[in-house]
């Protein structure tokens, strides 16, 4: 039965399933090197913000508009400008691996303003009691921040990596490879529809486990 | 600043918790930035929750805790860093009035056996008279009275103190009360409403007793209230007193000689109160 239904797709299985595979390495990487980029920028707009802990107006102005800056700019175009910069840093324009670079520069402006959203949501006078009890800067960041927003940081990297996954897909206009790749350059290309419904349902497979995963971990870390 | 900040302990209307934390961790939190082991800090933070009563509930998350023991809770975390004064900053105004008397036993206890000075700022005069020794009125972030809380209850100066001192007495609605009530507007002449205010020595006497035999007057009384603050009583009577006018004006005397404060209930009748008031003064 699945012969009759994607045909085109058992043809060319090898390379649907590599491309599973590299549509994973690409959200895992850009996941891991995002996330702390982006929790760092993150943290940095709510300790320097008017009222934080470590107020200064310079840091907080240029940190803000850097990320407005970057997340106005569309993917696409994104990907083209970054040509140069990923020659640089990675030593190759195609693949999977030079794909990293712009995902990266795409998500963690968008992950810090979750990250500072979510750190915005903790009660300003625990962090009052927490300085008043003699906790230092760092000592809030890691012992107050990062663990009283830890169920709104799981809430918001869930959200964060499931748009990561949809970039992922479109990197597949640079050649990126992965499950956007196979859709557009098989799929669509040859007219095998099948092989863009398979890459489909297999991203929307991966967003679903995301969700159920992180929703589990959110919900472990609340303790009701 | 901040090693001044950690000799004084602070808790507050809200209890600001760590809710990612347990309530053992919660205590043990200000102990993190010290250079003491986690074996020491464990057994301090155990101590200090044995101290508030919450031994059992180590394990426990702040938010699986009613308000009294987030409050306790909150109280052992201020106490971790040994501080020599406690702020409490309205910190019973969130909680039911059986819960704030336990509250204001634990601190009490606290103060007695850890010689703990307590800063407790509030606005419910009960928690005054049930635990403080001193107090200081507060308006518009002026200091205008203060003394030992016997001194400053039993003969508040300011119009704002007695006005706090009198509603915790429960005076001010029970004038109402009676200045609503029409059949005690229909006094005749040989009748006097009257507030009394009894304080300290006055209080230990028999003065009505003594009013009802020696001036032959009739007292009827419509409301009494006696509190106890530290070691003095106050007390507070609203009667109806009723006699002759001559009686009427000696006794009313012989009550202000006796540390008694008189005050007429203005009625209807307007002469009546004149001519009374001439004889208080």
């Amino acid at each position: 039965m699945l012969k009759q239904i994607f045909p085109n797709v058992i043809h060319i299985w090898p390379q649907f399933t590599q491309s599973i595979w590299e549509t994973i390495y690409m959200t895992f990487w850009s996941s891991l090197i995002a996330g702390l980029l982006g929790l760092a920028v993150g943290i940095v707009l709510v300790i320097t913000q008017e009222g934080g802990i470590a107020e200064d107006k310079a840091v907080y102005s240029l940190t803000d508009k850097l990320v407005n800056l970057l997340r106005s700019i569309p993917f696409i175009i994104l990907l083209a400008v970054m040509f140069p910069i990923t020659n640089f840093i990675v030593h190759t324009t195609v693949g999977t691996t030079a794909a990293l670079v712009p995902l990266v520069v795409g998500i963690f402006p968008f992950y810090a303003r979750q990250v500072q959203n979510a750190l915005l949501e903790i009660d300003p006078q625990v962090i009052e009691a927490a300085r008043s009890m003699g906790s230092s800067i760092p000592e809030i960041i890691f012992r107050i921040y990062l663990r009283e927003g830890l169920p709104d940081l799981i809430r918001a990297s869930i959200v964060t990596i499931i748009s990561l996954i949809g970039l992922t897909t479109m990197a597949g206009a640079i050649g990126s490879g992965g499950l956007g790749d196979i859709a557009i350059s098989i799929g669509y290309a040859r007219f095998e529809n099948d092989v863009t419904v398979a890459a489909m349902l297999a991203i929307l497979i991966m967003v679903f486990l995301v969700q159920i995963i992180g929703d589990w971990l959110a919900r472990k870390t609340v303790h009701l | 600043m901040r090693t001044a900040r950690k000799k004084i302990g602070m808790i507050l209307q809200h209890f600001n918790l760590l809710n990612s934390r347990t309530v053992l961790n919660n205590v043990e939190y200000p102990l993190l930035s010290q250079s003491i082991s986690k074996h020491d800090r464990r057994a301090k933070a155990k101590k200090l929750l044995e101290l508030v009563g919450l031994g059992e509930f180590e394990a426990s998350y702040p938010e699986q805790l009613s308000g009294g023991q987030k409050q306790r809770v909150a109280i052992a975390r201020s106490l971790a860093n040994d501080p020599d004064i406690l702020v409490s900053d309205e910190a019973t105004s969130a909680l039911d009035p059986k819960t704030t008397n336990d509250i204001l036993k634990l601190l009490k206890h606290l103060n007695e056996t850890l010689h703990l000075t307590i800063v407790l700022i509030t606005h419910e005069m009960q928690v005054i008279k049930s635990v403080c020794q001193h107090v200081a009125v507060m308006d518009q972030g002026k200091i205008i009275e203060r003394g030992p809380v016997a001194d400053v209850f039993s003969d508040p100066k300011q119009a704002l103190t007695q006005n706090f001192v009198d509603s915790s007495a429960n005076v001010p609605e029970a004038l109402a009360q009676i200045k609503a009530d029409e059949s005690l507007q229909q006094l005749t002449n040989n009748e006097r409403l009257l507030y009394l205010k009894f304080r300290g020595r006055a209080t230990r006497e028999s003065l009505i007793s003594d009013l009802t035999e020696s001036y032959k007057l009739k007292a009827n009384i419509l409301f009494g209230n006696i509190e106890r603050i530290g070691s003095t009583s106050i007390g507070y009577l609203i009667i109806i007193l009723s006699g002759e006018t001559k009686r009427l004006a000696d006794g009313i005397n012989f009550l202000n000689q006796n540390g008694v404060s008189v005050q007429l209930i203005p009625t209807d009748k307007k002469g009546v109160n004149k001519h009374v008031k001439a004889n208080i003064s």
